[in-house]
């Protein structure tokens, strides 16, 4: 049965982890197409005709991953997690049949007509999917989210007389006070994640010294909206997200800050090494105080250390909630130094001109996608040791007639598959943004 | 409360047979009533722009059921897991080959997308009625109210069976023959010229053994599991749903046979939504029997979310599911008429109008 677990637990966290690398990319291009889609619609020029030709190429390729990617989540839920599907199923199986009913038909169905374009299907029908496309992605965002945020902070339930939980009320579910900070967090992290995406692929082309016109009106566009998400990343939203963990999950926040003893005027680490043996930070940089502030807004409040809690109540994994807490953040932290620093060049006029932040701009994509897997990694982790915190360990929510041959068989079948969709995908997009948003021949 | 919910749970299996169905069927003959690229394009467009809607029925389905029977759907799920990940390996590979297939315009990539489309297609209209079948005979529930099935064991019933036995087999071959008519009926009335032929040959030779195999099937269901006899024996106009199923499969055979397409598309979608309402009163109230006891079959009492999530599900599900199914009605429609065959230069000449 430990066994099992383990394999359900990195099967499960290896498919979720890389299916969000798509929508996140296709919840902001959604948005951003959107953008470029009214431009059009207002007539300011063959310019976002194209422009909005190029995303939606992306998107499109991208929401077919994303698709086929999600599809395996909704099923594992049963395969891997049972005994967890059969406690808490009278509760979740509410936000999880909503995003079916609600989302997916809605996306899946003006999918089709945004990416049958104008042409086919009339431009005021076309807008108009381009616009539900882009809100139909939030939705499910926002009911996959509550889903999440029950298990994280459980609401609106009460207990059955054969042990599984029931639910006793729906608003409080969707209202669960976990899941406004976490759903805006998440949202703008996709936001980061797709504005520094294209605002890569605009720095590529002037780079490149191709499409140029392109080139400076994607990085204009997406280092506009970067420099602004990665502001709300961190404050409100990123602020809002870590006082409900601290009001909430008191070893998860004493994991991810490295905070092993309770102290007052609690400094914060920036960086260092958990050291489980000695239940201490090596080789920390300190800032004084600056924990206590920044989660109280006093200089002296106590910071609650993990020691204060029963040791079967910490994380299994402290360091990784650590590691991948302070991953996050300090990618962050970058993402609105790079985005600030090309807002502020954009204004002098220099942008387009200065290589060098060009360099840095196309080649801090790939963070966005660390910094939210790491985020993600943060939240899921550090909820151990239970799947619904409080109510049910990790270790109880297996699949009781699961053995370990068979789990290990579809653990590797993943693997191989996540491996092979991500050569395809890496392929398939730079073929696009090498071909570009003209043709050669047009341009 | 728990009856309105597995009627809905009916409903959406059998509006999925209908929409999945076909394109599902469209995908197991592609090969064989699209020649030449031309032609294999225009049958493609045919299904491009709504098989992920009809998919979702599948999704939502799923969803629907951890919602209101999260019993059934924990104990159904970890049961079935390795049909379960079969299946999931089928859908991932066959959703990328469909929209993939143009992304890299050159004939090797788009032969091997036309081959993994097809394979898929075929093995999933396949296991589709496997799934029916296993769920029609029964799993070795116990006590713990869990069970595990492998792939075979000796390919027969009793009380320990695999996912694949003689009584499942038959369920999956008379499943794909019927969607093979569904899919070329679907596929003749949205093409024109010589793929319009082919899809009417189809019809008309697939759908004589569709019904024999689906006969034999229903005729052989109360053999692997006596308890699918219940609910018919004490109400006679229960067989209206069996024996309407079979007079629309006869009925689709004389319009495939007539080359009448619409027609033939209309009696075999008539004759999936009876064939899965007749299953689904045969099961009624139990949603998995076991092969090792009847008291330990899942039921739709003992393994149902509670009276107040039903009720809350009701009103958001009644409204959601008539915005869905009116979704897949507007999409059907904005995407009618026949679809030519057509030159296709890839997506770098079409960017922005891809399908």
């Amino acid at each position: 049965m430990n066994d099992v677990v383990l394999y359900s637990r990195l099967q499960f966290g290896m498919t979720l982890l890389f299916h969000y690398l798509f929508p996140q990319l296709t919840m902001s291009l959604a948005v951003l197409v959107a953008y470029f889609r009214v431009r059009e619609w207002r007539g300011d020029g063959a310019h976002y005709t194209e422009a909005r030709r190029f995303w939606t190429r992306i998107l499109a390729v991208t929401f077919v991953f994303g698709v086929v990617t999600g599809i395996p989540n909704e099923f594992q839920f049963g395969t891997n997690w049972a005994a967890f599907s059969r406690f808490s199923g009278g509760v979740i199986g509410q936000t999880l049949a909503l995003e079916g009913v609600f989302a997916f038909f809605l996306e899946s169905t003006f999918l089709g007509l945004l990416l049958a374009g104008p042409e086919r299907v009339g431009p005021r029908l076309h807008l108009a999917a381009t616009l539900l496309v882009a809100f139909s992605s939030w939705l499910s965002g926002y009911f996959i989210l509550a889903t999440n945020a029950w298990m994280q902070h459980p609401v609106g339930y009460v207990h059955e007389p054969d042990g599984r939980v029931a639910l006793n009320s729906f608003w409080a579910l969707l209202g669960n006070p976990w899941l406004l900070w976490q759903f805006l967090h998440n949202q703008s992290a996709s936001m980061v994640t797709g504005s520094f995406v294209m605002s890569s692929v605009g720095a590529f082309y002037l780079l490149l010294g191709r499409h140029e016109e392109y080139g400076r009106s994607f990085l204009r566009t997406g280092i506009l909206t970067a420099a602004f998400f990665s502001l709300v990343q961190i404050y409100p939203t990123g602020d809002g997200a870590s006082r409900k963990v601290f009001a909430y999950q008191g070893t998860k926040a004493a994991a991810m800050e490295g905070v092993f003893h309770t102290q007052q005027g609690a400094p914060i680490a920036l960086i260092g090494q958990p050291d489980m043996q000695q239940l201490d930070l090596d080789n920390p940089i300190y800032i004084p105080k600056a924990l206590s502030f920044l989660t109280y807004h006093r200089f002296s409040a106590e910071v609650r250390g993990l020691t204060a809690y029963p040791r079967n109540e910490w994380p299994d994994n402290v360091p990784l909630v650590y590691y991948s807490y302070h991953i996050m953040v300090g990618l962050g932290s970058m993402f609105l130094g790079v985005a600030g620093l090309g807002v502020l060049l954009l204004w002098r006029g220099r942008l387009y001109r200065a290589r060098w932040l060009l360099w840095v701009i196309m080649l801090t994509a790939p963070f966005p996608y660390i910094a939210t897997s790491a985020g993600w990694a943060t939240a899921e982790a550090g909820r151990q040791p239970w799947v619904v915190w409080g109510l049910m360990r990790t270790y109880h929510g297996g699949s009781p007639p699961l053995n370990t041959g068979n789990a290990m068989f579809t653990l590797l079948g993943f693997f191989a598959m996540c491996l092979m969709l991500g050569v395809i995908y890496c392929f398939l997009f730079f073929r696009i943004v090498l071909e570009g948003p003209v043709h050669e021949e047009r341009a | 409360m728990e009856t309105v919910w597995f009627c809905l749970l009916a409903l959406v299996a059998a509006i999925y047979g209908i929409l999945d169905g076909y394109d599902l069927g469209v995908g197991a003959l592609y090969p064989f009533i699209g020649r030449t690229p031309e032609e294999r394009e225009s049958v493609r467009r045919t299904i491009l722009p709504v098989w992920d809607g009809n998919e979702v029925w599948l999704i939502a389905g799923g969803g629907i059921l951890f919602f209101s029977f999260p019993v059934a759907y924990s104990s159904g799920f970890a049961g079935f897991y390795l049909a379960f990940f079969v299946l999931l390996w089928l859908l991932i590979p066959r959703g990328l080959a469909l929209e993939l297939r143009d992304e890299v315009p050159h004939p090797l990539t788009r032969g091997f997308c036309d081959g993994v489309f097809f394979w898929s297609s075929t093995l999933l209209g396949f296991l589709f009625g496997v799934a029916l079948g296993n769920v029609l005979r029964g799993v070795p529930l116990d006590a713990s109210g869990y069970f595990f099935v492998p792939f075979w064991t000796i390919m027969g019933l009793g009380p320990h069976p695999g996912v694949f036995d003689w009584y499942t087999v038959l369920a999956g071959f008379s499943t794909l023959a019927v969607l093979m008519v569904h899919g070329s009926a679907f596929a003749a009335a949205r093409t024109v010229g010589p793929v319009r032929n082919r899809a009417r040959q189809a019809a008309k030779y697939a759908s004589v053994p569709a019904v024999m195999l689906s006969t034999a099937w229903a005729a052989l269901s109360p053999v692997a599991n006596p308890v699918l006899n219940e609910n018919y024996f004490g109400h006679p106009w229960a067989y209206a749903l069996p024996v309407g199923a079979g007079v629309a499969g006869l009925a689709m055979i004389v319009l495939a046979w007539l080359g009448r397409e619409r027609g033939t598309f209309i009696a075999s979608s008539t004759a999936i939504v009876l064939s899965v309402g007749a299953s689904a009163l045969a099961l009624y109230p139990r949603l998995l029997p076991s092969t090792l006891d009847h008291a330990q079959d899942l039921t739709i009492y003992n393994s149902g979310a509670s009276h107040y999530a039903l009720t809350a599900g009701l009103v958001w599900g009644a409204f959601g599911l008539t915005l869905a199914f009116g979704y897949s009605v507007f999409a059907h429609y904005k995407f009618r008429g026949r679809v030519p065959p057509q030159a296709n230069e890839g997506a770098a000449s079409q960017a922005g109008q891809l399908h």
